[in-house]
């Protein structure tokens, strides 16, 4: 019994990460890289929490911003702006 | 190995977490060497309250463990209470936070591709699946992991006696002068003098003076190497530190020192709660039929800390105000059961029963400074009080059901101080 259910926990912990973000469009780092150029990008990074403060791993020209300003942020840019948020 | 030694492992899971590493690194860029003192003075009352809550005399008298030192005191729904807002918040909360953040570190020191959410969960199933099918061994894992995070961090330190600062030295901390504050902050590491149930007070009282000593020496590296507003400001600082010690080296020494301090911390918090479910069935508390259930306890701390970790918690602002209460919640408990133990003892004069009071009066004095000085002030009260209420919700749950069958004291009546 409590080997079936530590198998179940590992795979409902290792499996429902991934199925919440498939349903989030995300684009990988090499791709972000070939645009980092680019004067029309603009890096919005909305982690919060741990996930911005255990974290090393800042994008140089990156905002920072908290998830609940993005939406008055993205209105100050022109639609001609492509908008990366950065949030894992 | 003797399960007495190997207990005292226990004494300083909280002390070589990142959360205790974190809060020193910034009480030095904010006291300076003012923060050193505060440090000793917060392992002297460690000290002072661990020879209170572990006087022999009281196990002696049938008093050995939090439960009956509590219910000898207050009753048994207080002490359900008590039990109940003082250890689990703590666990959920830190664990929570400390998995994810080992998750980080894991990701961007070691293995750049591995997600680092997969990693703080693997952690968790690996302590989940060692009480569950190793836990005669757990307490010499919790050594292991102890000495692999000293060692780490005592290799940085020496090798920091080598490094030339790259900036200019400031031994004075941001606010420079010595405050209630930095005393409060100062204590938060030392939680966990209460864990072990058997060891020596005096191989307790030896592993906080070696734990003092180390937050000192890292506290002088943290000063030395960084000016006093990035140590205050930032939550990474210690891996900076490590960096500009040994390079990439130390990276990987204070990568290997976060993840084996976040085991050691998840797993001395695990044990403790794992054996106030013990004490609750060994006293009566709850039916020996539970017994056969006690791996259950495990499984279900574990399931909540995942899905805290699932959805979101770790990325949100208010975990860590969330952890600063179930800390101060701790803290407070601690208090209370000093008080507690120092009623019940039996000291070798009037004089040293009065003394015994003192060490649980500061630390509530401490506490509810630490509650007061907080931005967060009303927000934390909130969190404890809605913890004291599910908490009492639950005791008097269980007192329904089952616990109005049970006397207030379950202990024989106390002789005559």
């Amino acid at each position: 019994m409590k080997k079936i259910l530590l198998i179940f926990m590992m795979l409902l912990l290792s499996g429902a990460g991934s199925v919440w973000a498939g349903s989030v469009a995300i684009m990988d780092k090499d791709e972000l890289k070939g645009m980092l150029d680019s004067p029309d990008l603009v890096i919005l990074d909305v982690r919060t929490g741990r996930d911005w403060s255990s974290s090393e791993f800042k994008i140089t020209g990156a905002t920072y911003l908290g998830s609940d300003e993005v939406a008055a942020a993205t209105e100050n840019y022109g639609k001609d702006k492509t908008i990366v948020l950065y949030c894992a | 190995m003797d399960k007495t030694l190997l207990s005292v492992g226990l004494v300083l899971a909280w002390l070589v977490t990142p959360e205790s590493i974190v809060l020193v690194t910034k009480g030095s860029g904010l006291g300076g060497l003012s923060f050193l003192g505060a440090l000793v003075i917060g392992g002297l009352l460690a000290v002072a309250n661990s020879a209170v809550i572990h006087n022999p005399r009281l196990a002696n008298d049938g008093y050995g463990n939090d439960l009956l030192v509590m219910t000898g005191v207050f009753g048994k729904l207080v002490a359900m209470v008590g039990l109940l807002s003082g250890r689990l918040p703590i666990l959920l909360f830190a664990a929570t936070g400390m998995l994810v953040s080992a998750g980080f570190v894991f990701n961007e020191i070691f293995v750049y591709w591995f997600p680092n959410f997969l990693f703080a969960f693997l952690l968790l199933v690996l302590l989940a699946a060692m009480h569950l099918f190793a836990n005669r061994h757990i307490l010499l894992v919790q050594n292991l992991l102890l000495l692999l995070t000293i060692g780490g961090l005592l290799i940085l330190s020496g090798l920091g006696v080598f490094t030339k600062p790259a900036t200019i030295q400031s031994y004075s901390g941001i606010n420079g002068g010595f405050s209630f504050i930095l005393i409060a902050m100062a204590c938060i590491p030392f939680l966990g003098f209460d864990f072990p149930r058997s060891a020596d007070r005096r191989l307790i009282s030896l592993s906080i003076a070696g734990g003092l000593l180390l937050l000192i020496v890292w506290s002088l590296l943290a000063m030395k190497l960084a000016d006093p507003t990035r140590l205050t400001e930032s939550s990474v600082a210690h891996r900076s530190i490590a960096r500009a010690v040994a390079g990439e080296q130390g990276g990987y020494i204070i990568g290997l020192v976060v993840i084996s301090g976040v085991l050691a911390g998840v797993n001395g918090l695990l044990h403790i709660n794992r054996q106030i479910f013990t004490d609750l069935l060994q006293t009566g508390f709850l039916p020996t039929s539970f017994s056969r259930y006690e791996w259950l306890v495990i499984i279900v701390l574990a399931v909540i800390i995942g899905i805290m970790m699932m959805s979101g918690f770790a990325g949100d602002k208010i975990l860590e105000t969330q952890i600063r209460a179930a800390v101060i919640l701790w803290f407070i408990y601690l208090g209370i059961r000093s008080l507690a133990a120092a009623h019940l003892g039996k000291f070798v004069s009037r004089f040293v029963k009065v003394l015994a009071y003192f060490p649980g009066c500061i630390t509530l004095f401490l506490g509810s400074f630490l509650v007061v000085s907080n931005l967060q002030m009303t927000y934390i009260t909130n969190f404890t009080l809605g913890v004291l209420a599910v908490s009492l919700a639950f005791s008097l749950l269980w007192n329904t059901v089952y616990g109005r069958h049970l006397p207030n004291n379950l202990l024989p009546r106390r002789k005559k101080l």
